[in-house]
Formats: C-alpha cells, sequence, structure tokens
C-alpha cells in the first residue's frame, strides 16, 4: 500500500493536553459532555508540516520540550492530533520509550510475542518472529524470564529487537536508539542501516546531532511546539547548534556572566600542519599535525576540566583516542588552547570525525561531547591497507630451514 | 494485515471528534475490530487465564471454590441464623441450595468483570500510552476471561446439582441458552466499557463500583426469594427488585442450570426474562460503546495524568 507519494505527511499538525484543576472538574466536563469545560490548554505541538518521502530519514531536533516527543507520539498514533492532519504509508513500528509497553510479570518471549501482534501480525507470524529478536537481543537464556527481573539493559535490548523484529517500513525512534553495551551498539547502528538502505523511512528524535548527521538526510528543528527549521540535516543541525551556543552566551550576558550556566565548554577546534602551522583539512599519513582546541571554563575550581579526542571512521569504529587526564595533563585555568601533537600520523587512508569530549576531572561525566566541524581527511600511500600503520620492521633470514619446536613442544619437554 | 488505523478518511489522521454516526457505527466497528485483533484479544484472555489458574493446585476448580466459599458463608447466615428459606417448606432444602448457588455463581461472574473492568485501561496503562492499538478491545479481556471462568464453574456445578438436588437442564431452557449468553456478553461489556472510561475520568470509579456490587449483591434475590408468599416483608419494594436487571439475569441463567428444578421459585418463565433483561443488556451496551468512542481519541493523553 504504497499508493501516497510520501512515507509522512503532515499538515498544520498540532496538539494541545488539557489540564485540569481537579477531579471534579474533569468529572463535570465528562458529565456535560464538554459544555461545562474546566481545562486549561497547554500547547506542546503547533502547526507542523513537512512531508517526508519514501526511504527518507528525518532528524528531530529542539530542546527538551520543544514537541519532539509529541510528534513522535502523533506519528505513532499513541495520541491523536487536536489540529491539523497527517498520515503515513506502510508499517509504522516505534520504539519510544525503550521496552515500551512492556509487562513485567511476563516472559521476554511473551512480551516479545505482544509486541508483535500489537503491530499488526498474525499469530502465526509473531510467533516466527519472536525467536529472531530473542535471539538479537541476547536473550536466549532468559527468554522465559519475567521481564520485570531484567537490568534495564536487557529490557531495552528486548524492546529494540521487539521493535525491529516486526520488519517495519517507517521507524519512530525516540532518543536513545543504540542502547546497551558497544558490541551490542554496533549490531543496532548495522540493524538500522540495513533498515535504511532496505529502503526503509527513518524517524529519529535524538540530542546527539552527530548521530542526526550520521543517520539522516533531513532534519527539523522544533522550538518551543513549533517549526524552526527544516531542511539538510547537516544545516539544520548546525543552525541548531549556532544557535544553542547563542543561547548560552545570551544567558551568561543576561545573568551578568556570573551565576547561571557556569559550564565548561570547547570554543573551537582545528587540524594545523606542525611544520607550517596552516590549518588543514586534509592530511598525509606520516604528517606532523596538531589538533588545537580551544576551551573556556567559568569555574576552573568548581569545574575542573578534562580533554578527550577520538578518532571515529565512518562505521562508528572508534580508531584511536587520547585524553589528557590519562596523559597526567590537565586543563587549568579560565580557558586557552590545548594543543594534541601527533608526530608521524599512523592514521591510513580515510575519513575521520574528530570527536572532541570535554569530561570532569574524574574523566566521567561528559560536559560536552561535539565534534570538529569537518571531518579529517587522511591521504595515505595507495599500497599501504588498514586503519592505522603500526610502527614497525622487517627481518629475514633465509637460511633457517629446519623444523623447529614450537614453544609448546618445548613446554612438554621440559615437564 | 489488521492493522489499526483509527479514523482514517483518505489516510489522512486529524483530531478526534466524532459525529453522531460515528457512534451508532461503533455498534458494528466494535465487533469488527475484535475479530480483525483476535489475536490481540486471545493473547490478553490466555494470559491472564494462565495468571489466574495456572500454577495453582486446584486449577480450574477455582471458579467453582469461589462462589463455593461465597454460598457457605451466605447460606449459613441466612438459612440457619435468620432462619429464611428461599420457597414454601414443602420444596427440599437441597434444591433450594442447589437454586441459590446457581444465583450465586451468575452473580460472582458479573462481579468479578465489573470490578476488573473499572481499573483496565489504567492497570494498562503503560500499552496504552506506548503502543498504537485500539484500547477499547481491552475490556474484552475481564469480558471474557469472567465469562470463561463462569462456564468452567458451571461445568462443575452441573454433575453437583445432579447428585444434590436431582435436578438436569432441560433442552426447552438450553435452546435460549445461545441468546442468554449474547446477553451477558453485551452486558457486561457495556458496562465494563462504562465503568472503565469512568474510572479514567474520575478515580473514584473503581472504588465506588466496590461499594455498590455489594449493596447490589444483597438488593438482588440471590439468597433470598422475591416472593411475599415467602418474605412477606418484601412486599413494599417488590417493585424495584422487579425492575433490577441483575433480577432477571440472575433468574435467567437459574433457568438455564437447573432447568425445571428453577421452576418453584420462578416468578416468570426464561422467555419473559430473557425479555426483560435484553434493553437493560443493550441499553448498556450503547452506553459502554459510546462512552469508550467519545473517550478514544483521548485515551493515553487522559491515562497519564
Amino acid at each position: 500500500m504504497r499508493s501516497p507519494r510520501y512515507a509522512i505527511e503532515t499538515q498544520a499538525l498540532g496538539k494541545s493536553y488539557k489540564r485540569w484543576d481537579g477531579p471534579w472538574s474533569r468529572a463535570l466536563e465528562a458529565l456535560t459532555a464538554g459544555r461545562r469545560s474546566g481545562h486549561r490548554e497547554v500547547v506542546a505541538l503547533e502547526d507542523v508540516s513537512f512531508q517526508l518521502a519514501h526511504g527518507g530519514s528525518l532528524g528531530l531536533v529542539g530542546h527538551n520540550g520543544a514537541g519532539k516527543s509529541t510528534l513522535l507520539k502523533l506519528l505513532s498514533q499513541t495520541t491523536s492530533p487536536s489540529a491539523g492532519r497527517f498520515r503515513m504509508s506502510g508499517r509504522v513500528a516505534s520504539l519510544l520509550e525503550l521496552g515500551a509497553g512492556f509487562h513485567p510479570g511476563f516472559s521476554a518471549r511473551q512480551n516479545a510475542f505482544q509486541n508483535a501482534v500489537l503491530l499488526g501480525l498474525s499469530a502465526r507470524r509473531a510467533r516466527a518472529r519472536v525467536d529472531e529478536a530473542i535471539e538479537f537481543a541476547e536473550l536466549s537464556e532468559f527468554a522465559d524470564e519475567p521481564v520485570g527481573t531484567f537490568s534495564t539493559g536487557m529490557a531495552m535490548r528486548l524492546g529494540f529487537a521487539a521493535a525491529m523484529s516486526v520488519e517495519p517500513e517507517v521507524l519512530l525512534l525516540d532518543e536513545v536508539f543504540a542502547v546497551g553495551d558497544l558490541s551490542f551498539q554496533k549490531k543496532c547502528v548495522d540493524r538500522l542501516s540495513a533498515f535504511r538502505a532496505g529502503g526503509g523511512t527513518l524517524v529519529l528524535c535524538s540530542h546527539a546531532l552527530y548521530d542526526i548527521r550520521q543517520m539522516c538526510d533531513e532534519a527539523l528543528w522544533l522550538d518551543g511546539g513549533r517549526v524552526r527549521a527544516f531542511g539538510d540535516a547537516c544545516e539544520v543541525t548546525h543552525a541548531y547548534a549556532a544557535s544553542q551556543q547563542d543561547e548560552e552566551g545570551r544567558q551568561r550576558i543576561e545573568s551578568g556572566g556570573a551565576s547561571l550556566p557556569t559550564w565548561p565548554r570547547i570554543t573551537g577546534a582545528e587540524v594545523v600542519l606542525s611544520h607550517s602551522g596552516l590549518p588543514a583539512r586534509a592530511v598525509r599519513t606520516g604528517e606532523d599535525i596538531e589538533l588545537r582546541v580551544r576551551w573556556e571554563n567559568p569555574d576552573p575550581e568548581g569545574h575542573p576540566v578534562q580533554l578527550g579526542v577520538g578518532f571515529v571512521r565512518g562505521d562508528q569504529t572508534l580508531c584511536a583516542a587520547a585524553a589528557t587526564h590519562h596523559d597526567g595533563v590537565s586543563l587549568s585555568g579560565s580557558g586557552g588552547v590545548c594543543t594534541l601533537r601527533l608526530p608521524r600520523l599512523s592514521l591510513l587512508a580515510g575519513s575521520f570525525l574528530v570527536k572532541l569530549w570535554l569530561f570532569d576531572d574524574a574523566g566521567v561525566f561528559r560536559y560536552q561531547e561535539t565534534a570538529l566541524d569537518h571531518d579529517l581527511v587522511v591521504m595515505g600511500d595507495a599500497r599501504e591497507v588498514g586503519l592505522v600503520r603500526l610502527e614497525h620492521s622487517w627481518s629475514v633470514d633465509s637460511k633457517a630451514l629446519e623444523p623447529q619446536r614450537t614453544p609448546s613442544d618445548k613446554a612438554e619437554a621440559v615437564s | 494485515m489488521p492493522q489499526h488505523v483509527p479514523r482514517a478518511h483518505g489516510g489522512w489522521i486529524g483530531p478526534d471528534r466524532p459525529g453522531p454516526a460515528d457512534f451508532v457505527a461503533e455498534l458494528w466497528r466494535y465487533p469488527e475490530r475484535a475479530v480483525a485483533h483476535r489475536d490481540l484479544v486471545l493473547t490478553w484472555v490466555r494470559r491472564e487465564w494462565r495468571a489466574r489458574f495456572l500454577g495453582t493446585a486446584l486449577g480450574p476448580l477455582w471458579p467453582f471454590v469461589q462462589p463455593l466459599a461465597l454460598f457457605v458463608v451466605y447460606a449459613f447466615v441466612f438459612s440457619e441464623l435468620f432462619g429464611l428459606r428461599p420457597a414454601a417448606p414443602e420444596t427440599s432444602p437441597s434444591l433450594g441450595a442447589v437454586w441459590i448457588f446457581a444465583g450465586v455463581l451468575a452473580w460472582t461472574s458479573f462481579a468479578d468483570c465489573a470490578a476488573r473492568a473499572s481499573t483496565t485501561f489504567l492497570e494498562s496503562r503503560n500499552l496504552v500510552q506506548r503502543a498504537s492499538f485500539p484500547a477499547e478491545l481491552l475490556v474484552l479481556q475481564p469480558v471474557l476471561t469472567s465469562f470463561m471462568t463462569f462456564a468452567v464453574g458451571a461445568a462443575v456445578f452441573l454433575p453437583v446439582a445432579w447428585l444434590v438436588a436431582g435436578v438436569t437442564p432441560s433442552a426447552a431452557h438450553l435452546a435460549l441458552a445461545g441468546l442468554l449468553i449474547i446477553l451477558h456478553l453485551a452486558w457486561t461489556l457495556g458496562l465494563g466499557l462504562a465503568l472503565a472510561c469512568a474510572q479514567v475520568v474520575l478515580r473514584d470509579t473503581a472504588s465506588l463500583v466496590g461499594v455498590a456490587l455489594t449493596v447490589w449483591m444483597f438488593t438482588t434475590p440471590i439468597f433470598w426469594v422475591a416472593d411475599p408468599a415467602v418474605l412477606p416483608a418484601i412486599e413494599p419494594w417488590l417493585i424495584w427488585v422487579e425492575a433490577n436487571p441483575m433480577h432477571s439475569f440472575v433468574e435467567a441463567w437459574r433457568w438455564v442450570l437447573l432447568g425445571e428444578g428453577a421452576a418453584p421459585f420462578a416468578r416468570a418463565s426464561l422467555s419473559q426474562d430473557l425479555l426483560r433483561f435484553t434493553p437493560w443488556a443493550f441499553g448498556a451496551l450503547c452506553l459502554g460503546l459510546s462512552a469508550a468512542r467519545a473517550l478514544q481519541g483521548g485515551l493515553s493523553d487522559e491515562v497519564a495524568s
């Protein structure tokens, strides 16, 4: 049923919630069929119009309370709009909060089954999907244990697996889409990539702008329930990030530069070539480069900070990382430039996202997680393959022809 | 593929503002949805059935044991302490006992359903808020499980009644049992939906239902007979007792379960009871479906706060 032109189409969509002063005003309104209304309207979403083509992917960005979750709830039809209209085509699966709709008293298998049946699968097809979902969630051992006894991570894994198992054509994801430990996160990302490659339509809501840029072609920026911008994911997320920084700056000025946002932050970063001191977007393997990060810390006593840098390849592999707290360096003072020198760059050809983290003193809490505004392109010697060039040397001894005893043989001989 | 697309007009989904036609259409759309989502409903019923009886030592005997306990206590209070007899002295006490028991069985099925149904939406809040499905079907879970419980209880009761009092259902009455079952389901579904919706709007409903059920049980002729010849004090209240829909409901089930054994206590024939009960069952169904339809679009918002 792919007759409509778009996978998702909304027209002036709006949602307001009713708030009552107390149980009586609510009951009275119900009894008089709304003629005596005692509620106040709280607008969560207003005049949202956009189209998303089949196979498209849309990221939702905005502050908390901007209406992102409300929009996802409307699209997933768990609540109905109070204005405007929308339509969707294809089977829609949503993962609004992970572990959504799970019954704690019933087993992983029963919950996965119910989830599939809720999404419209027949009992027979649902039963066939359940084992696959349990296996994907790596919960085979616990398939018949009640979900209430699961750890949050396990429930989240089951939630993701159950939502994906129904083979949706449109997928709505709220906030955390890659869940669990790193290897499972990778599995989630791969599954989502496969879903996208297979022509699936994705709507993703996340505070991690990097994820939106990676997973989405388009982005919708919601501000106070209204559309602030809609368009190319990179442009919209950058505009949003910029406005957030402006916002912080404005707040600081308004609050007299004192109390409110005293959070440390990264204000800029660039890669430069060591020999010339010139900024570069593309470098060569073996070159000496430096990464210069400007930071500000309004309260170095209260919030001492540490800087982390990571090089991430397109498939989410973190290839290398360095952090000041690992190397016994600290970012003292209220700001400045922190330089990471990388002599004889050992990364081989590829395009790397340079991730920057501003940690607390212990390297646990992340004040900020950002990235260099462009990927670092490394041009390598075309003959070398792999991820990094290990420092290495060769030696060849062509006379050693007699079969040698292996270390284990020796060990046996000794004992 | 039965997928839930509510209020779709050309695929468009807009604000839910049902008109009069939508309310009327609910009479056939609700059963249609129930059939389309039968797998879902069966999953719920099976789950509830298991939760209730699986793992218990008595298992399927429980639907019989629960009314039995109620019966023993009240039969003792009414018959032994108050010296009340359900019929003229010439009828056998054992016949009186199975007559009371048949009434208790039918009543507990109804009361159980009403009490459970009223909290349905709120208890399934998690599901209602986060998954897209016709939530009004949730009420079928208490309706169907309480009916199944009743059926199992009746299946155990019938041989017992035959052993104790020598009564068996008669073919003439069994022929009307199908109609009674339909009315039973319509009545419990209608009332269940109405109560479940009321509970969402006013959280006091479930507690009120508990109180109302106790009052209703004693004002319905379950442990006593609405016959001034046996119970003279009932005379001035007779018009109210006659109007009570649960009176017809309980009487009708007694006819079906006891056959001619119900005759010495009966005020009317089975068909008369059915005739009196039909408008109540249909009225309750209309009320329940309308309440559910009115709430449908806003249910997930309403259960949240």
